[in-house]
């Protein structure tokens, strides 16, 4: 039996080595690349959470907005916003997830600050922590302003449950499997066919039908959510058009650029593994399940270098807060843009693999 | 060694010279040839495929191409199909539309049934006769398959199927690799017929053989490569 074992390890090590680059891919470059996610991560307790700080009143100046962000500075990171609108407009789409509105003459020790701060009930992660994160807010701005202080805390929306604030992620993480893994696996089991397509027709359109269907089947997944959030009693909105288009778009680019790959490999099996790092490299920095900020700024700033993000937060915010296409037009252009440069290289890829072969 | 595959890769990288091979259609005088290779090589990094191959292929012919494995026929088709670009050389022939082809691996939807596969590529050719589909049909004998995925149905049948789907569009030329292994004897006589008859349509049949006894009762004109040159 000891022999018998020896030998197969022997086979394992031949075939190992004819494998070569997916092994080192396989069993170097992903661990690599998952330890590289685990960059950032230190505390638990959120510490450099966005926070937007705006003028309460008319009357507050610059100088109490400046006193207030230096409170804040020891929270999260401070992000200063002209009006109030701006700063709840942004607590909506996830920029920030604290807003403090300053008052007046926070330097009059005879009168009371009355700060007032707003929270989302779809930052379900940070609900737990906000009423602490009140609680210090309130303590350092009192040893920090020589008058009284009072803070009142308001939230906005409904308090969703951890269950109802994960399906959105979930869908996002599906979407990005399905995509990255499952298209580039189901165009390689069409590979014995792909020379008669090419000759009969495009790849282009080939491929093309085929994320068609698959955003087809995205919209079947959402209709399953909504048949079962009718069941459990959930107050998520997973047919709504902005919700379906918001994860088309995140499908599309995804899908793209994992088909793209798979041309650029001339199909080789070695996609799927710098697909499946891809998937981790982006889930890992892309903050999907956390808030961004919630472990560390370094973490928030690759987070927000990603289109993925917008997407996640568009997706959450279509599905839990039932937010309309306007609240995000800015992202939407630009995640179009996105999609259209992710459509243009899978196409460039599905050439050069034409040209190459 | 790792350190040779590498020296390879890079050779390979290397040593491939950029395709400067060009594709022409085929002039409108009825004297010319309908497919016309003139000095066309085709390189893979260090190893020469094909060599300065020369010939014509005319319509209402039948032409046998003959070689052991790895003689250069299936690059030669792949030039001709457009599914690969000449490293060097020009080669006249008619637009892929024209051109129906059957390699020795059957290239259809494995995961669909014969008539799913037949629909799906008369679709994409875009202009097939429902009786010529039929005939092909009852003729190559898939009419007692036509409900069966096409993963599931025997080396015979496939090759079959894939023949049936290459002359589905009726095509001006017919380009089949090895057509005649694997199947049995009348299905072999029922292939034959067929591409007489495309031929005495006025159609043009090219087909590949390692076996020279195989393809001589059929053709009008043999071409036989060795190591990617003509003999």
């Amino acid at each position: 039996m000891i022999r018998d074992t020896l030998v197969f390890l022997t086979t394992e090590a031949y075939g190992a080595r004819r494998k070569i680059a997916v092994v080192l891919i396989g069993f170097a470059l992903l661990p690599s690349l998952f330890m590289m996610g685990t960059v950032g991560f230190d505390k638990t307790l959120p510490e450099d959470i966005p926070v937007g700080i705006a003028p309460g009143e008319e009357a507050t100046t610059d100088d109490d907005l400046t006193l207030t962000q230096g409170g804040v500075a020891l929270l999260g990171t401070p992000v200063q916003y002209d009006t109030e609108a701006e700063a709840i407009r942004g607590l909506d789409r996830e920029e920030v997830y604290l807003v403090v509105l300053v008052p007046p003459d926070l330097t009059d020790a005879s009168s009371t600050a009355e700060f007032q701060i707003h929270s989302h009930g779809s930052a379900v992660p940070l609900n737990d922590a906000t009423g602490l994160l009140v609680s210090f807010l309130n303590f350092e701005l009192r040893s920090l302003l020589p008058g009284d202080v009072e803070v009142t805390h308001e939230q906005r929306g409904i308090e969703f449950t951890l269950s109802e604030y994960l399906i959105p992620s979930f869908i996002t993480l599906f979407v990005m499997a399905i995509s990255l893994l499952y298209i580039p696996y189901d165009i390689m089991s069409n590979r014995q066919v792909i020379d008669r397509v090419r000759h009969q027709s495009r790849l282009e359109s080939f491929v093309g039908a085929k994320l068609l269907f698959y955003a087809g089947m995205m919209t079947v997944v959402l209709a399953a959510f909504a048949v079962m959030n009718h069941f459990l009693d959930y107050r998520i909105h997973p047919l709504r058009v902005e919700t379906v288009t918001a994860v088309w778009l995140l499908f599309l680019s995804t899908a793209a650029v994992g088909t793209g790959i798979l041309f650029l490999t001339k199909m080789n099996r070695m996609t799927l593994f710098i697909n499946f790092g891809l998937l981790i490299g982006v889930v890992g920095a892309g903050s999907l399940l956390y808030p961004v900020g919630f472990f560390s700024s370094t973490r928030m700033e690759i987070a927000r270098l990603l289109p993925v993000h917008y997407l996640n937060v568009m997706i959450r915010g279509h599905f839990m807060r039932g937010d309309a296409f306007e609240l995000y037009a800015d992202w939407y252009r630009l995640i179009g843009v996105y999609t259209v440069c992710c459509l243009a290289f899978c196409g460039g890829c599905i050439r050069s693999y034409e040209w190459r072969t | 060694m790792l350190s040779d595959r590498i020296r390879n890769r890079f050779q390979t990288l290397t040593t491939t010279p950029r395709s400067t091979g060009e594709y022409r259609t085929p002039s409108t005088d009825p004297t010319a040839p309908l497919i016309q290779l003139e000095s066309v090589s085709k390189r893979f990094g260090s190893v020469t495929a094909l060599d300065a191959v020369s010939c014509a292929f005319d319509a209402e012919t039948v032409y046998g191409i003959t070689g052991p494995n790895g003689s250069g026929k299936t690059t030669l088709f792949e030039i001709i199909l457009r599914l690969r670009r000449p490293t060097t050389g020009v080669v006249t022939a008619p637009s892929p539309a024209s051109i129906g082809f059957s390699f020795q691996q059957p290239q259809f939807y494995t995961d669909l049934t014969v008539r799913e596969n037949l629909t799906v590529f008369s679709r994409l050719t875009g202009h097939v006769d429902s009786d010529w589909k039929e005939t092909l049909v009852s003729q190559l004998r898939l009419d007692r398959v036509t409900h069966r995925a096409a993963d599931n149905l025997s080396g015979g049948f496939q090759k079959k199927l894939d023949i049936a789907i290459a002359l589905l569009s009726n095509p001006e030329v017919v380009i089949l690799d090895e057509p005649l292994s694997d199947v049995d004897a009348l299905s072999r006589d029922r292939i034959i017929e067929l591409l007489l008859a495309h031929v005495d349509n006025g159609g043009t049949v090219i087909i590949s053989s390692h076996n020279h006894e195989r393809v001589d009762p059929i053709v009008d004109t043999t071409i036989e490569l060795y190591d990617g040159v003509i003999q």
